[in-house]
């Protein structure tokens, strides 16, 4: 019995911490969906380029992750052209440094701001997000 | 061509224990491996970006790459992936040979040099050896069977649907003829290689060798009688030996060296200055003084006598205490925003219990048995080594590009490694052989590290401090979850001084932790690296996953339930969670649709290791059981601990279980045996193994003080258990490094459970009594 209750109260907190929750319909729910729909077309690019030996990918990701970064690794790599390419689409997508993750997080904020009615600050978090994503595609 | 291919194992070497069987091929002996390979589909797809193809150069799947035939029957199978103790040469050629329907005692196994253009990607990193390469090879095996039921039927002149290639033989089912491999050899060679959507794999109800236990190691022979070859056995004639004094200090340089001294020991011939690289050092060597001798033994003598003064660099103030400190003062303060759901702060404000926690994983060192050892010659404008290297095309791309030869001039031959746990994906020691041979104009030279300059001078792995704070509602479940992790990166070894972890570190049991908890946040507080940090076996899974399952053990207490119970609680049911939505766009490279996580495979394995150790047993006194459960390599892992705690606090482990799901299996002594090592290695982190820093110097230099789990404290019995994989079609996961991370947490909560005693900071040593 305590068993089955907590299944129903889980999965009532699980529906309640789902990320992908229409937003309200407001100037900053339009944005938020607007940015939800980006960061998700950005995704696929961002973990495929991101997806190299640990060797390389660490290598791209460390490059990348160094804000404004777009320096010659200070070290040739593989194959260096394909290597500073494969650097390059990993900084683009987001894969590279924490774009993505950051993005995701303050919309996520934004959502909960929304649905709480607090349109200013809504759109305060709305536009930090849409800040990060700026290295998404 | 038989030479070309089957050669390159040999690579010349006095002491390779498989020239046998070179010459048992014979003058004659056919390959398929004629023409230029096929391109792969991934080398023309750039939209496949996921899993395989999004390594660098691939896969491959042509059967000319991988297979060999002989005339007398025999098939060689190249292995691309290294070997370092985990069956991969055995579990690849398992693939192989049961798609080719070979008789296992006909198959030989030989090792490819680094040519990822040619083989597709080499980096024996990851868990990921089987998981990218499963399919592809077994169309490569497949590609091969039916070039050889095509030469068959084109002999006999009968349809190809008349035939069959069964058990190193291929039959006319009408007539009964039947020729064998070695017959078909040449014959198959001279066909093109089917298309991959014309290659037929096998039924899995069919399999030979796939799926069974009982497939020993092709090496084991070589290996337990002493006749494996290892980068620190490479020997061939005329070659000198050479040790480094490298800088005590990341990031210090030579200023002045007298190397009188060491000229004089008899048999050192050379001492040689090796340049500091710039910082950030990626897999440069970090400098020093080489002396190079007749022996091991004179070039080690030679190092004692050298009179160096060093200037220590910017790293000279680094120690640990006050960096645990400096850590610590981070994590107490809001960091970069990585996850957040829901609000945290009314959430926390609400809760009618609030609990926090921190937790100190310190820097430890690989130290695989077989210390880095790479033997390099340059002759005519060619450079060949012999290494034990699990990245042998970034060895080979580093060696060109420091010595200043073309990429193509360069050739790396694999020895199998006497352990890796990612140390050895690094080719500092290699390039240290090259600068060495170069010195001595191309002679051959040994490098070998000592197990001093494997602890002095390692990529060690990440220290770092977790931070969790929880909100408890009335009935004792989490309604907020606040977690900060503070901790070098990986990243400072390619850029400099990064200060955040990367993708691929926050993905690995942080933030793409899978609770049912409606409010979190998770943060990344600044922390900056003063030693090369790199990857250890589980990386980052390590700190975030003894944080979290030990944090989560502290909320079960706080909340009066048990462990098990609550940890799945906090899981929630059984579903799939797509790893984009937590904000992990890395998912370890793999599609998240193809490898989404899934709740219900970790609540699997979680109550199997709790079945199996028999949770909930009464414990006499002195006696506890833990758990902790972890997703990582996209495969599920739990481990149950039971330890026993004597007068005084001394503690040991009668009983490991542990669940591993990691999809479908292919081999299952491999799969066990990968648990089994986990265990042992993660009851050593979690017991006694720690790298400590002072004054920027490793305070431990061997394993009188660097203690790694030995016979007597071993778990006493460590029970595996392999959930049912179900249909091979499905996505295999990771196998080497995901049994790592739930180890130390198991335990830490087991000792909790025997004495009322909370482990926050690894190693546990003698705080039971403290």
């Amino acid at each position: 019995m305590m068993a089955s209750r907590f299944i129903i109260a889980a999965a009532g907190v699980l529906c309640a911490a789902l990320p992908a929750l229409p937003a309200l319909a407001s100037p900053c729910g339009d944005r938020i969906a607007a940015l939800e729909r980006r960061l998700e077309e950005g995704t696929a690019r961002a973990a495929a380029t991101s997806s190299g030996g640990q060797a390389v990918a660490a290598a791209r990701e460390g490059q990348a992750s160094q804000p404004g970064s777009r320096n010659e690794p200070t070290i040739p790599f593989q194959k260096p052209a394909q290597e500073a390419q494969a650097t390059r689409q990993a900084a683009e997508a987001g894969g590279g440094g924490t774009a993505f993750a950051e993005a995701r997080a303050t919309l996520n904020q934004a959502r909960t701001l929304d649905q709480q009615g607090n349109a200013s600050g809504c759109l305060e978090a709305i536009g930090q997000a849409e800040r990060r994503s700026a290295l998404q595609p | 061509m038989i030479s070309r291919e089957i050669g390159r194992d040999a690579g010349g070497l006095a002491n390779v224990s498989r020239r046998g069987l070179v010459g048992g091929l014979g003058a004659g002996a056919l390959v398929l491996a004629l023409g230029l390979p096929r391109r792969s589909a991934a080398q023309g797809q750039a939209e496949k970006k996921f899993g395989a193809a999004g390594m660098p150069n691939g896969w491959r799947d042509d059967p000319r790459i991988f297979i060999a035939i002989a005339e007398d029957g025999t098939v060689t199978i190249t292995c691309h992936r290294q070997e370092m103790g985990q069956g991969v040469r055995t579990s690849i050629a398992m693939v192989i040979a049961d798609e080719l329907e070979a008789d296992w005692d006909r198959v030989r196994v030989v090792q490819a040099d680094g040519d990822e253009p040619r083989y597709g990607n080499q980096d024996t990193d990851g868990s990921r050896s089987l998981r990218h390469f499963f399919v592809p090879l077994r169309r490569a095996g497949a590609g091969a069977r039916v070039m050889l039921e095509q030469a068959a039927a084109a002999r006999w002149g009968v349809p190809v649907a008349e035939v069959r290639a069964t058990a190193h033989a291929v039959t006319h089912g009408p007539s009964g003829r039947s020729l064998g491999y070695g017959e078909l050899a040449r014959a198959a060679s001279e066909l093109p290689v089917p298309q991959p959507d014309a290659v037929r794999l096998k039924d899995p109800g069919q399999f030979r060798y796939i799926g069974r236990e009982d497939v020993g190691l092709v090496d084991n022979q070589d290996i337990t009688t002493g006749r494996a070859i290892y980068g620190i056995d490479a020997r061939i004639d005329g070659m000198y030996y050479a040790v480094v004094a490298r800088p005590p200090v990341y990031g210090g340089r030579v200023t002045s060296v007298d190397e009188a001294e060491a000229l004089k020991v008899p048999g050192v011939v050379r001492v040689v200055r090796i340049d500091p690289p710039s910082i950030p050092s990626e897999f440069q060597p970090v400098g020093g003084i080489a002396v190079i001798a007749r022996n091991t033994w004179a070039a080690m003598r030679g190092r004692e006598a050298l009179k160096i003064t060093w200037e220590d660099g910017p790293n000279a103030d680094y120690s640990s205490d006050t960096y645990r400190q400096k850590l610590q003062a981070a994590v107490r303060q809001p960091g970069k925003l990585v996850r957040s759901e829901g609000d945290l702060d009314r959430a926390m404000a609400g809760a009618a219990k609030r609990v926090e926690a921190e937790y100190y994983i310190p820097h430890l060192a690989q130290s695989p048995m077989e210390p880095p050892a790479a033997l390099v010659r340059i002759q005519g404008g060619r450079c060949e080594a012999w290494a034990c290297t699990q990245a042998p095309q970034v060895t080979r791309a580093r060696l060109a590009q420091r010595l200043g030869l073309p990429e193509e001039a360069v050739t790396v031959h694999v020895t199998l490694l006497g352990g890796g746990f990612g140390r050895k994906s690094k080719p500092d020691f290699v390039i240290e052989a090259g600068l060495c041979s170069q010195a001595m104009d191309g002679a051959p030279v040994k490098l070998t590290w000592t197990r001093e300059d494997d602890l002095s001078h390692g990529y060690y792995s990440t220290v770092s401090m977790e931070r969790l704070e929880a909100g408890l509602d009335g009935n004792g479940r989490p309604v907020a979850w606040l977690h900060r992790s503070a901790a070098p990166t990986i990243a400072a070894l390619f850029a400099p001084d990064p200060k955040h972890e990367m993708p691929i570190e926050l993905g690995m049991g942080f933030i793409n932790t899978p609770f049912a908890i409606p409010n979190i946040r998770m943060e990344n507080p600044e922390a900056a690296a003063h030693v090369r940090v790199g990857w250890y076996r589980s990386v980052s899974n390590i700190p975030h996953a003894f944080a979290i399952q030990s944090f989560v053990a502290e909320l079960a207490h706080a909340a009066g339930r048990d462990p098990k119970d609550y940890l799945l609680e906090l899981i929630g049911p059984a579903r799939t969670i797509d790893p984009t939505d937590l904000g992990d766009a890395w998912n370890h490279g793999e599609d998240p649709k193809l490898y989404p996580i899934d709740t219900g495979r970790l609540r699997r394995v979680i109550e199997t290791a709790a079945t199996g150790i028999g949770w909930g047993r009464p414990m006499p006194r002195g006696r506890g059981l833990g758990i902790a459960g972890h997703y990582s390599f996209v495969s599920y892992v739990a481990v149950a601990v039971e330890v026993e705690v004597g007068e005084g606090g001394a503690f040991s482990v009668p009983r490991v279980d542990i669940a591993v799901d990691c999809g479908p299996v292919v081999n299952p002594d491999r799969v066990r045996a990968q648990m089994e090592g986990a265990v042992v290695m993660g009851h050593g982190l979690a017991t006694s193994a720690e790298i400590s820093f002072k004054d920027g110097r490793a305070e431990q230099q061997n394993f009188d003080v660097y203690e790694l789990t030995r016979i007597a404290t071993t778990p006493r019995e460590i029970r595996v258990h392999i959930l049912p994989g179900g249909d091979y079609d499905r996505p295999l996961g990771g196998v080497g490094e995901p049994g790592l991370p739930p180890v130390a947490p198991a335990i830490a909560n087991a000792i909790f459970a025997a004495t009322g005693k909370r482990i926050r900071r690894l190693p546990i040593r003698d705080q039971i009594n403290a």
